[in-house]
């Protein structure tokens, strides 16, 4: 496998995960995840699905590009792209030792959120505590399956997923943001990704 | 469209909650291709007695040079 087929596997595996689909609906989603410079013939994208029962179900879908300018995006690209990327900001002032808040986001039903990555800062709220240590944690939290992440340290820090993490539609995400300072602290934590 | 409203149908791009001293969350929403930002302090969001205590519409300012 190329890297090319990788890629549209991937954006295949993440529109049909678990669910069906009509060929022509499908054909139209194709060419929408895949932005083309020249042109994708029609005839060049071929689908082999079952036909035991309706719905159809994909087994496997085959994809020639033979533009010579076609932009192949991994899905995250693709939804900035689209517009379909959504960042989240929590911001807690003056939180002491084990004192904490969040930041709440219901998925509307229907979609499904995929979070990418998360960061936070932590600082002194007063010039008292400006050089000491400011430790915080943050959490990703799904109200139904539980903690989806973590991320702690002093003053700061950032971690990309290797695999997206998913909130289904009708969960509620939520950033929280815990002292871990001996002082009062501000802590702002991060959250991103895209929902389709 | 209401802030909440775009809260809940997930219509926005960038998403900050700011803790307010009272208790109450300081809820900012913006989309890149909307030329406004809406903002609104809710008290108890996500629950049956959610409240919207403020909300206002800010228009994003140009850069220096447009």
């Amino acid at each position: 496998m190329d890297k090319l087929d990788l890629l549209v596997g991937i954006t295949l595996a993440n529109y049909f995960r678990g669910g069906t689909f009509t060929p022509e609906g499908t054909q139209d989603k194709i060419r929408n995840a895949i932005a083309f410079g020249n042109k994708i013939l029609q005839e060049d994208v071929a689908f082999r699905v079952t036909k035991d029962e309706e719905p159809l179900e994909l087994t496997e879908a085959y994809m020639r590009i033979i533009a010579q300018s076609v932009g192949v995006y991994l899905q995250p690209e693709w939804a900035a792209k689209e517009g379909l990327d959504k960042t989240f900001f929590v911001s807690l002032g003056n939180k002491t030792f084990h004192q904490y808040g969040h930041a709440d986001y219901a998925v509307p039903t229907g979609k499904t959120l995929y979070l990418t990555a998360m960061s936070f800062q932590s600082s002194a709220s007063n010039a008292a505590g400006a050089d000491k240590n400011q430790m915080a944690v943050i959490y990703l939290f799904d109200t139904v399956s539980g903690n989806l992440g973590i991320l702690g340290g002093n003053g700061g820090g950032a971690v990309v997923f290797e695999k997206p993490v998913v909130v289904g539609g009708g969960h509620t995400l939520q950033l929280y943001g815990l002292s871990q300072s001996n002082h009062a602290i501000d802590m702002t934590g991060c959250a991103w990704g895209y929902e389709v | 469209m209401k802030g909440i409203e775009k809260l809940k149908s997930g219509d926005f791009h960038v998403m900050t909650q700011k803790e307010m001293p009272d208790g109450s969350i300081l809820v900012t929403l913006s989309k890149r291709e909307e030329n406004e930002t809406h903002e609104f302090v809710v008290k108890n969001l996500y629950k049956k007695n959610e409240k919207i205590l403020s909300e206002k519409t800010l228009k994003k300012e140009k850069g220096f040079d447009s």
